[in-house]
């Protein structure tokens, strides 16, 4: 059948090269959870509103579940697994344990990453406002945001110290 | 009461630095149930659901989907009818509601076949070749078109739509009505919406034809009294139905409690199909078919005299449970019952409790369940009472509420609420929020000009919060003399259990399974401090699989229970355990154990310090001298708590029940500001003081009724399911479904604390999480109310959003033109 059509992806996740094959219409999201072990990876709306699917593309967050496998071809990804491997991961950790910036967890992985872009490209000071906009593309429906917030902010603070280490395998 | 200091046991800053389900979170070990495979060959399975709201079923062919590579089955309606039977449920004219639909559908999305094959994309391909021909019927899709005389029934076996209707008559409400200066007669809409957890339901079953048996890992949390209704759907005994919880739970806030139908349906779809089924279900299908606060429309009539007492309530409470009544509701009537008048003084109430099946969803507990509905109409008519008498409605709550001097206090209805001080909840709640102040500059004509561009208005919710539900209280559902005879005491149990390796460390088990509340954080602490030991030696077994654990229908995480219930369960297992060691330190040092007491992990003398056993010194001896112990010494290491509510009787003749084994109380005051070109409506401040006992876990709690304000703000402001006339669901992705994000929260949010005991638990908390659900969306309403008083527009029904605004405003000032 057509819909069954495969191609070999080769691909870098987490820092470690990949090669396999899949369905070309195979999620991102799916390719990563089930055949690359990311099940941080969490599907909450699979239509691309909720966030906590949130991936790292070659350095620019996507919607993992509005992405095809196929798409990652060539391309480096990076996962709440790779952001774990950095000392700004482990800021962010820092921040959000300290602050209990997390209830069920669910939302946190797509948060985490999308934070981790947000502080590995700036050079300077962020925002307020910045912040806000970045946390306004994922959905928590346990904390009311607010702890999460104060999450981010204390990474303003602490963050442009941690900021420009790569992900490595 | 005074205000008493929180005590030691239940309260340690130091616990802020230790959050386990975070830190699973980052160090990449948590477990949902769509990361599960917990047994081999697992299959998956696609829902086929109704695009029609009411239609009959002509014929189904799966034929199509067998020519798919990939599809091992299809189980319909009839496989459903061979293996099944109606899911039980405390109602008078219940339609016959099965895991899927046989001959008709009564709902837009309900399941009408399963397709199971080897993998989700190809289950969904195979979904789409299923032919199912509809006759499609007229459909109901409101209250009003349900109950209309010549409505189109749902459930033609019953002759009608409505499954309820009872009328509760508590006092004398004709005397109160008769001696009142003033009357006043209002109806009120609460909106369906769904406080939905950002991961879906999740099933895998596998059923076990040699035994008869069957294992489902679920994200189900209990109530397990659902297990006895799945079960004897399935048409198995109990304990043939081992059910897992996933070791992580992506929130549920009462939604998932609604899962067990598809527990049934998958568990049938394994039998059908002869291999292991996974079902993970997405949003769309979240939002059309899983689960929501039930819509009620209220008749609401206040009796009060002119200083603004309050003599008497008469309500006409009508909730739409969707296409089936489907257990546990009628709870979202009744579960509120003992705590119907809410903290107020009033003795006579006239209630009658109407459910109406409609074609649409059917509904389930919602965080606060039932009490955002009840008070809404409650809190509204007061805010219109004080109004008509030329008061301030803060004035007319404090003089309403129940003095502190009166608790413990029987409500009409039966409650017993047991203790607070609502006066001091209230008036902490306006100072913190300039109440007073904002009054003040209001009035004057000056400050309060239009010309600001925006409406700004002051607005309180008040909410006596139920917790621990009294099983009893569902059986008002039924007249007294319909009641099961036999059954004379209700109530609410909970049981944990520690065992002590031969190394000194403690596992805990617990009965609840949590959905992001931090039970285990919050149970490593308790049985810490309760055991002198450090965190580190504790370690928790959070969850739930009831093959293994210590279970009852009334356990799992519903009615706040772990704060109330499950701490003290844990307490009782703590303490139950330094009495075992007491006797072995006792033992080993050959003393009599009335001389020894069990303080910092240690086990000592009282006449001699120096005679004095470590737990893990006693540990190793009860492990590695087992063969020498007395027998009354054997089972020391193993220890189980219990804990059972007091004072839950079974409803009595004259429907009263203590519906709850403990009651907190709720102060809300949100200032609202309206844009009055967009009329964009902007919460400026969030205040909200409570009165929940001792308060376990500061950081947790303070998450939770943060999450919880925003739950309810959503519900008053954004959130709703919407229908059209003929039941088709509009709202089913998350671009027609508004949820905040970080940009809609309050610009200011302050909660905070009056700390008052109660005796009911062990460890003097109350109820907490759902709170600000309750009163949160009335607070924004009153406040809305508030700011469009001197407008001339009335706030009737939720959720408020700017072009209802408009619409409203609009049309005022058309009226006044025409006059």
């Amino acid at each position: 059948m057509e819909s069954r059509r495969r191609q070999i992806v080769n691909a870098i996740i987490n820092g470690l090269p990949v090669e396999r094959l899949v369905d070309v219409r195979k999620t991102l999201a799916d390719f990563l959870r089930e055949d690359n072990g990311c099940t941080s990876v969490h599907l909450g709306c699979e239509h691309g509103v909720c966030g906590a699917c949130t991936v790292l593309m070659d350095g620019l967050s996507v919607r993992s579940c509005l992405q095809l496998a196929a798409q990652a071809q060539g391309k480096e990804i990076i996962t709440l697994d790779g952001v774990m491997k950095t000392e700004l991961g482990k800021e962010i950790s820092r921040a959000f344990l300290e602050n209990f910036g997390m209830q069920c967890g669910f939302c946190t992985p797509g948060i985490a990453v999308s934070l981790y872009q947000l502080f590995l490209e700036s050079s300077g000071e962020i925002g307020d406002e910045e912040l806000r906009e970045t946390l306004s593309g994922h959905i928590c429906r346990c904390t009311g945001y607010v702890d999460i917030l104060k999450a981010a902010r204390q990474l303003q603070k602490s963050a442009s110290s941690a900021a420009g280490a790569k992900v490595e395998g | 009461m005074a205000t008493v200091t929180i005590t030691k046991e239940c309260l340690k800053e130091a616990l802020v630095s230790r959050f386990h389900e975070g830190q699973r979170v980052f160090a990449l070990e948590s477990q949902y149930i769509a990361d599960l495979n917990p047994i081999p060959n697992i299959h998956h399975a696609a829902v086929v659901r109704s695009p029609h709201a009411h239609a009959r079923i002509v014929r189904i062919d799966a034929s199509a989907a067998f020519a798919i590579p990939g599809v091992v089955g299809v189980l319909t309606g009839e496989d459903v009818r061979r293996w099944c039977q109606p899911f039980v449920v405390s109602a008078e004219k219940p339609g016959a509601y099965y895991p899927c639909a046989i001959e008709k559908v009564r709902y837009a999305g309900e399941p009408v076949a399963v397709v199971v094959a080897t993998d989700r994309y190809v289950a969904e391909d195979a979904q789409h070749q299923v032919v199912v021909e509809y006759d499609p019927l007229p459909a109901v899709a409101s209250i009003e078109a349900a109950m209309a005389p010549s409505a189109p029934l749902l459930h033609e076996e019953q002759g009608t739509n409505i499954a309820i209707d009872r009328l509760l008559d508590y006092g004398d409400v004709d005397q109160a009505f008769a001696e009142a200066d003033l009357t006043l007669q209002k109806q009120y809409y609460f909106p369906r919406y769904q406080s939905f957890p950002l991961e879906g339901y999740g099933v895998i079953a596998a059923y076990h034809p040699s035994e008869g048996r069957a294992t489902i890992w679920a994200n189900f949390h209990g109530p397990y009294s659902m297990l006895t209704v799945l079960a004897a759907a399935l048409r198995m005994p109990v304990s043939k139905l081992r059910v897992i919880t996933s070791p992580d739970v992506g929130g549920s806030f009462g939604n998932k409690i609604a899962l067990y139908p598809y527990m049934a349906l998958i568990t049938l779809a394994s039998r059908k199909v002869g291999v292991p089924v996974k079902w993970i279900e997405d949003r769309m299908e979240s939002l059309r078919a899983s689960s929501c606060g039930a819509d009620r429309l209220t008749d609401i009539e206040v009796a009060a005299t002119r200083d603004g007492e309050i003599l008497g309530m008469k309500m006409v409470l009508r909730d739409n449970v969707g296409a089936y009544i489907r257990a546990p509701e009628p709870g979202c009537l009744f579960r509120p019952i003992g705590n119907y008048v809410s903290g107020y003084r009033f003795r006579n109430l006239q209630a009658r409790a109407i459910a109406v099946m409609t074609n649409m969803c059917p509904t389930g507990p919602n965080r606060g369940y039932g009490c955002q509905q009840h008070y809404f109409a409650m809190e509204r008519i007061i805010d219109e009472l004080a109004f008509e008498l030329g008061k301030d409605p803060a004035e007319v709550r404090l003089l309403n509420l129940i003095r502190p001097e009166e608790l413990p206090y029987r409500t009409p209805t039966g409650g017993l609420y047991d203790s607070g001080d609502y006066p001091a909840t209230l008036k902490k709640a306006l100072e913190l929020s300039d109440y007073w102040e904002f009054r003040r500059l209001s009035a004057d004509p000056v400050l309060s000009s239009d010309s600001t561009g925006s409406w700004t208005g002051i607005g309180i919710g008040v909410a006596v919060d139920p917790s621990s539900s009294n099983m009893g209280y569902m059986d008002v559902s039924k007249k007294a003399s319909e009641r099961r005879p036999g059954m004379f005491k209700a109530g609410s149990v909970e049981t944990a259990r520690a065992y002590l390796d031969a190394t000194g460390g403690i596992t805990v088990e617990l009965g609840t399974a949590a959905e992001g509340q931090g039970h285990e954080t919050t149970a490593i602490e308790i049985m810490a401090s309760e055991l002198g030991l450090l965190p580190s030696d504790i370690s928790v077994v959070g969850g739930m699989d009831t093959a293994t654990k210590p279970w009852t229908v009334s356990s799992g995480t519903y009615a706040s229970r772990f704060g109330t219930m499950g701490t003290s369960a844990l307490i009782a297992t703590a303490r139950q355990l330094k009495k075992n060691l007491i006797q072995a330190g006792a033992y080993f040092l050959k003393l009599s154990a009335e001389k020894f007491v069990f303080q910092q992990g240690r086990v000592t003398s009282l006449d001699d310090p120096k005679k004095s056993l470590s737990v893990k010194d006693i540990a190793r001896r009860l492990h590695w001298s087992a063969g020498a112990l007395p027998p009354q010494l054997l089972t020391a290491c193993n220890a189980e708590g219990t804990f059972s509510a007091s004072d839950m009787d079974y409803p009595n003749e004259q429907d009263q029940v203590n519906s709850s084994a403990v009651y907190a109380f709720a102060a809300d005051v949100v200032v609202a500001e309206i844009d009055q070109e967009t009329f964009d409506i902007r919460i400026k401040k969030y205040i909200s003081v409570h009165d929940a006992g001792n308060i376990l876990h500061p950081r947790l709690v303070k998450g939770q009724l943060a999450g919880a304000a925003l739950q309810g703000i959503a519900g008053a402001l954004y959130e709703t399911l919407q229908y059209s006339e003929t039941g088709d669901f509009l709202t089913g992705t998350l671009m027609d479904y508004l949820c905040p994000t970080v940009n809609e929260i309050p610009d200011e949010m302050i909660s905070e604390y009056i700390i008052i005991p109660t005796p009911k638990t062990l460890c003097g908390a109350k109820g907490l999480g759902e709170s600000t659900a309750q009163t949160a969306p009335i607070a924004v309403a009153n406040a809305v109310a508030d700011a469009l008083r001197n407008a001339g527009l009335e706030i009737t029904e939720l959720p408020i959003t700017p072009s209802r605004l408009w619409e409203g405003l609009s049309r005022l000032s058309h009226r006044k033109q025409e006059i």
